[in-house]
């Protein structure tokens, strides 16, 4: 079903805590990385046997640069791999080599080495990618923020044909990062595209399988448009086990199309399907399912996308503009949500409540005792609002000095339940403090235009949910820098002059932490902002819904979990019992 | 005969036209466009996808590209999700395997039309020679209730019912073809493998199994009204003095029914085919969304909900279409049955 | 989806109006009286539409008003209490609400807290509402009269998920459903007598631009129209302008054949004896159209508008279902579906009182079509129910 969450897309680039110095397990050049018998919680597998996930709709491109959106990069994800892993380790790449200077990475590719279509991949192809393709101004992608430092990209080489160096001008936290979110792309079968200027419109969806080549795990079988995606082994995968077996242990994942919530649900209860990231009220129903014997697992994993209401700070409306722009109300505001009813009636109990920003795990403050904190307080809230001067009229409502009640609205996208009940609750109880809430229900396109359409936007609230906080950090300077470009409560002339002070400060601390490649230092400067946020209530924090994964246990071993609700982590090591 | 369809074609011309008007109106009227979601990833992305949609031409200038298009070349523009053209993301994507969705629609609208006439005959038959006792009754309260279950609930239930009471999911066995084991399962066309696999027996019987919840909905909506017509019209032929005095030669009530009463029957109803069609394309809409079945419909709908604008115009014109040709058929249907009616 | 656009074939217009109109309602009521089912089922629809008017007596609450206990958390899912309904000599009583909690599912509940008891009382002071939209009042039929947080509530047919009354809920919900169908079939009449009327009555260049203009609208494909439309409503709009937009499209998608038959109507009426004898007396043409022919097409309008409204119920439902139709915090019945398909498995396995806004929905489209059969029977006795008294 149409599933319209306002989710501003923060580009989905995989965080990176460390930034540590050259690993290299494997001695021998010219041998296939060795995935690690520790990470494979239920052993090693057989190889055979397929896996089916419901994709949520038609993939749009085959493109891993271009695409953006989840129908596509589900696929992708599983068709591309990076030359490091997440957590900074070489893996397709045979080393990483971080100069004195930190500013310089070396890296160095396997020997035979190759696509999923036979042929071998080069430093020229990492050249290629890099260069020709995410630097190149005429192609657009989400990558390409996550490569940018002060302005301009790294420098890129190949030193020999197996050899590349990047060389960023200044030092930059975000790096590793973004070599770990960056697929290689072959040169042999892209160059004409790139060439011709057609690279936007290269591997659409009608692309012959065999044109179509990457690292990862899995090559394109076929895909018949509604009604499902398959794809194969690569059999020129560059991951074994530690026996010795080639990896991927599946020979086909299948991806049939399914475009409703519903009927996903009702298609994993069926064993249709072998995994399924749930909503959190299909977790009863799951665990009804095991109780009756079905090896369904529910497991909780961690997201940290922030769901908020954010007041337009530059309204239309004198009385509105204050009022928005005063810490007191915005804390008061705080105050009076009862997060935890949002949580209960929306998310089935499965989220915890926030009051500051979501932000990686690795420099996550927010559960500290001496955090900022706004518990459901309706006389606090009420106090605040007295302090500000807004006398109570006969009805019971809130009024400004000139007598007009206070009354705003807020804006939900039509179709949301989701954001819709959070704003119903939070108008209800706005209510009570005395302040009038009008929530309206828009087209999602409307809502996007009353925030970004305009400067200074027209909205006068927004409930909106963003993602992505689980990333790398530099991520939320999109967000919560005064000239970012999801900055939509503004309070500036949207050019970063006149901001508030505080806010002026949270600016400081995420260029510098940008630029700090000390992970103390770097977790102090954020540990700063998350308090700074938090207690100025830039926007409402309302709570981080848990994220969800089901598997069948009987038929797939070692699932590790998804990101983003579609992307497999481990495909390569997944098997079917 | 033959310049009055020639007339009544032509005519469908300036029709379509100014419906592609409204339809292009509808569109444009529409809050935001295709790319708007996209200004949350970047200010470029968006420019990029402006550019490449030409939305940001005026809307005249839009519009009749788009029409010179289609009448120069049948070229119905492309799809602003993946840059395929129109009659592809509609009409023509998939395999001889796979069928497409043409294909699918075609079969899922004459299946259920079919369907609801198989059931309605013989039900509507029931209801007229048992007229006023409690079988007419229980005919027509059958049919009543297909009607007032709102469908989209009919088609989710059905899927319920199937995985959760009667766990369909359970039965399982091991493919020939596939060389792999198999269990029945709901939504969508085929199971597993057979999306691709080649046109067998096993392949044809899993559609079967797939198409009958869909068929089953799409019919529901539309039996009461069949089975109301067919009774009534039996009705009438039944009280003629044809039938009477076939009755007092002393033939069985069955002949009496199907031999004379029925064909005389049939012969307004067959004129009713064509006003069916356009409501079992309908029914279709609402079953292609819930029960994920690729057809045009279904196309229709992903397009709609991210303001594919050229695949929601033809899909809207392509509708219209089947409405016209439904009515068209209707007319001529009834001459044929009925050759007192004249064409001017 | 329902079509139910009335066969009632002109050629008997010419019996029905030759008969005098006095007597002609007098018949049509006899036939329709003798109709056993479109009887009872007027009555069930006249009992649904009282319900529906007087929501706001009937009902303990109102329609989107939050129910929490003392901590101020909702009492959400509250199972149907009318089963819980206990009765001391003629004093009907509730107990108090006690939750539950099934740790392995995760599935909160309530039971019933034997230790508490709430007597139900009559004209009870609560929630203050507008009666017909228009009269203030705070007195409902029945309640338990306790304080907003005390647990002594009385949820008929149980709570949604903010803890909602669902019975307060359906019956200002049917407000909206059943409101919306005669308001549509209202507009498409206006729209389709007014066209259909002067393009009959006129015939010519008129009648051909009106006929023309029919065939448009008798093209465009209804539901993929409609879902077209409703997603360009003018954002701009607030909850209650957007019903009647709905309205509006409704309207708008459904005149062209109601105009159609009314023009065939006229055009058999406009050569009738007393039409013309009124023309030779010089009477306008408006008083023509509104005075001697459009009365006369009055059972057929009657009719067609009854086997209308099912329809315009159930597409309104669908509409909302797949998020095109009212928005919260309207309430319509195909909203209260969205509440139960939203979550389907979940609902109806953990929560299946919620489907009820759905059997209202069937109740309501079931005996609007005997109605409407009935109807059309009395009023046109000799098309369809021919044999009905042979």
């Amino acid at each position: 079903m149409k599933k319209q969450l306002l989710t501003l897309l923060l580009v989905c680039v995989v965080g990176l805590g460390l930034l540590g110095g050259s690993v290299d397990l494997q001695a021998q050049p010219g041998s296939p990385f060795v995935v690690p018998a520790v990470q494979m919680q239920d052993g090693f597998g057989q190889q055979g046997g397929s896996v089916t996930i419901d994709n949520i709709d038609n993939p749009k491109t085959f493109n891993p640069i271009t695409q953006n959106e989840a129908s596509s990069s589900a696929i992708t994800s599983l068709m591309h791999e990076a030359l490091i892993d997440t957590t900074g380790q070489a893996t397709l790449a045979q080393s990483l080599d971080i100069a004195p200077n930190q500013t310089t990475v070396t890296i160095r590719l396997r020997e035979g080495s190759s696509f999923s279509d036979g042929e071998p991949m080069t430093a020229n192809d990492v050249v290629f990618t890099l260069n020709n393709i995410i630097f190149n101004p005429t192609i657009s992608s989400t990558l390409k923020d996550a490569w940018r430092v002060s302005g301009t990209f790294p420098r890129v080489t190949a030193l020999d044909s197996l050899t590349v160096e990047i060389a960023s001008p200044v030092s930059f936290s975000g790096l590793l990062s973004a070599i770990a979110s960056t697929p290689i792309l072959p040169q042999h079968l892209l160059q004409d595209d790139v060439d011709n200027g057609n690279f936007n419109a290269a591997w659409g969806i009608g692309t012959s399988p065999n044109e179509i080549a990457g690292t990862g795990p899995f090559r394109l079988k076929s895909f018949v448009a509604g009604q499902q995606v398959a794809l194969e082994r690569n059999p020129f995968y560059g991951k074994v086990d530690e026996n010795g077996t080639q990896l991927p242990y599946l020979n086909e994942i299948i991806l049939p199309v399914v475009a409703d919530d519903n009927v996903r649900l009702l298609r994993f209860s069926n064993g249709q399907t072998e995994i399924y990231p749930p909503r959190p009220e299909d977790v009863p129903v799951l665990r009804q399912q095991s109780a009756q014997g079905v090896a369904v697992s529910v497991q909780e994993a961690g997201t940290v996308d922030m769901n908020v209401i954010a007041f337009n700070q530059d309204s239309a409306d004198a009385n509105l503009q204050t009022l928005f722009r005063d810490v007191r109300f915005r804390q008061a505001v705080s105050f009076a949500t009862n997060r935890q009813g949002m949580i209960s009636a929306n998310l089935n109990s499965l989220g915890e409540a926030r009051f500051g920003p979501g932000i990686s795990p690795l420099f996550w403050i927010g559960d500290d005792a001496n955090f900022p904190s706004f518990q459901f307080d309706l006389n606090q809230a009420s106090a605040l609002l007295d302090e500000i001067g807004l006398a109570t009229g006969s009805d019971g409502m809130r009024q400004f000095a000139d007598g007009s009640p206070v009354e705003f609205t807020l804006l939900t996208v039509q179709g949301s339940t989701v954001l819709t009940n959070d704003a119903v609750l939070f108008a209800n109880d706005l209510g009570r403090i005395g302040v009038q809430v009008n929530v309206r229900p828009l087209d999602l396109n409307a809502v996007i235009d009353q925030l970004l359409g305009s400067l200074p936007p027209q909205f006068d609230a927004v409930r909106i949910t963003i993602n992505g906080g689980d990333g790398d950090p530099n991520l939320l300077r999109s967000v919560f820098e005064s000239t970012g470009s999801l900055h939509f409560w503004k309070f500036s002339d949207g050019f970063g002059a006149g901001v508030a002070d505080w806010q002026n400060e949270v600016d400081d601390l995420l260029e510098q932490q940008a630029q700090s490649l000390d992970l103390n230092q770097r977790a102090n400067l954020l540990a700063d902002f998350q308090v700074l946020v938090a207690e100025n209530q830039p926007v409402i924090f309302l709570y981080n819904a848990q994220g969800l994964q089901t598997f069948r246990e009987d038929r797939v071993g070692n699932f590790s979990g998804t990101v983003e609700n579609a992307t497999l982590l481990n495909p390569e090591i997944l098997f079917r019992k | 005969m033959l310049t009055y369809l020639l007339r009544r074609l032509l005519y469908t011309i300036p029709l379509l036209l100014i419906i592609s008007v409204i339809v292009f109106l509808v569109m444009q009227l529409s809050p935001g466009n295709f790319c708007t979601t996209l200004k949350l990833q970047s200010e470029q992305i968006y420019n990029e996808c402006v550019e490449r949609t030409g939305i940001d031409q005026s809307i005249w200038v839009q519009y009749g590209k788009w029409i010179w298009g289609i009448v120069s070349g049948f070229d119905f523009g492309f799809s602003f999700q993946n840059g395929q053209p129109v009659m592809t993301q509609l009409f023509t994507s998939g395999t001889f395997e796979s069928g497409n969705p043409l294909v699918w629609t075609l079969v899922l609208s004459f299946g259920a039309m079919i369907l609801s006439w198989l059931l309605a005959l013989p039900l509507g038959i029931y209801a007229a020679t048992n007229q006023g006792t409690w079988r007419d009754w229980a005919v027509n309260v059958f049919g009543f209730i297909g009607l007032s279950i709102p469908n989209f609930f009919l088609a989710i239930g059905i899927l319920w019912m199937l995985v959760v009471v009667f766990q369909v999911g359970t039965n399982c066995w091991q493919s020939e073809q596939l060389g792999q084991n198999v269990c029945l399962g709901v939504s969508g066309l085929f199971d597993g493998g057979y999306v691709t696999a080649s046109w067998s027996g096993e392949k044809f019987l899993n559609l079967i199994w797939h198409l009958w919840p869909a068929l089953l909905v799409i019919a529901a909506a539309n039996l009461a009204a069949i089975v109301r017509y067919v009774r009534s019209e039996m009705l009438n032929v039944l009280s003629e003095p044809y039938v009477q005095t076939a009755r007092s030669k002393g033939l069985s009530e069955r002949v009496v029914v199907v031999k004379h009463a029925l064909k005389n029957a049939l012969n307004p109803l067959i004129s009713m085919l064509g006003y069916w069609l356009p409501s079992m394309f309908e029914g279709t809409l609402v079953a292609a969304m819930i029960l994920q079945l690729p057809t045009v419909e279904g196309a229709y709908w992903t397009a709609l909900r991210q303001g594919d604008q050229y695949v929601v115009m033809a899909g809207l014109l392509f509708f219209s279409m089947i409405l016209i040709v439904g009515n068209l058929l209707s007319d001529f249907l009834l001459a044929w049955v009925n050759p007192k009616i004249r064409y001017q | 989806m329902a079509t139910s656009t009335a066969n009632v074939q002109t050629a008997s217009t010419e019996k029905t109006a030759t008969l005098g109109s006095r007597s002609q309602a007098a018949l049509i009521w006899q036939r329709f009286k003798r109709n056993k089912a479109g009887f009872i089922a007027s009555i069930i629809l006249g009992i649904l539409a009282l319900m529906v008017i007087f929501a706001g007596l009937l009902t303990p609450y109102n329609a989107s008003s939050f129910h929490a206990d003392a901590n101020s958390i909702n009492f959400d899912y509250v199972p149907p209490m009318i089963t819980w309904i206990h009765f001391d000599g003629v004093q009907p009583y509730v107990h108090g609400l006690k939750r539950t909690y099934n740790p392995f599912t995760g599935v909160k509940g309530f039971e019933e807290n034997t230790e508490e008891r709430f007597d139900i009382q009559f004209f009870v002071e609560g929630e203050p509402y507008l009666l017909f939209g228009l009269i203030p009042s705070s007195i409902h039929l029945f309640g338990t009269g306790q304080p907003e947080g005390s647990t002594g509530q009385l949820f008929l047919l149980g709570t949604d998920r903010f803890g909602r009354d669902l019975f307060s809920r359906i019956l200002y919900g049917g407000q909206m459903a059943l409101g919306v169908a005669p308001l549509v079939v209202i507009f498409s009449f206006i729209i389709g007598i007014f066209l259909g009327g002067i393009s009959g009555f006129y015939g010519n260049k008129v009648d051909t631009f009106i006929q023309r203009t029919v065939e448009v609208a008798m093209s465009l494909p209804r539901l993929a129209l409609l879902l077209a439309l409703s997603a360009m409503l003018p954002p701009e709009w607030p909850a209650t302008a957007r019903f009647w937009g709905i309205v509006v499209i409704l309207a708008i998608v459904g005149w062209a054949p109601l105009a159609r038959v009314i023009r065939g109507q006229v055009l058999a009426l406009r050569e009738e004896e007393f039409v013309q004898a009124s023309r030779a007396l010089g009477a306008s043409d408006m008083r023509l159209i509104f005075k001697h022919i459009l009365p006369n097409t009055f059972g057929y309008l009657i009719v067609s508008a009854t086997l209308a409204a099912p329809s315009v119920i159930l597409l309104e439902s669908v509409l909302s279902f797949f998020g095109f139709g009212l928005q919260e915090p309207l309430v319509s019945w195909g909203l209260l579906m969205k509440d139960l398909t939203e979550n389907f498995q979940f609902q109806i396995q953990f929560h299946p009182w919620l489907i009820l806004p759905g059997f209202f929905i069937f109740i309501s489209v079931f005996t609007f079509n005997y109605l409407g059969d009935a109807l059309r029977d009395a009023v046109d006795p000799f098309t369809i129910s021919k044999g009905e008294n042979s």
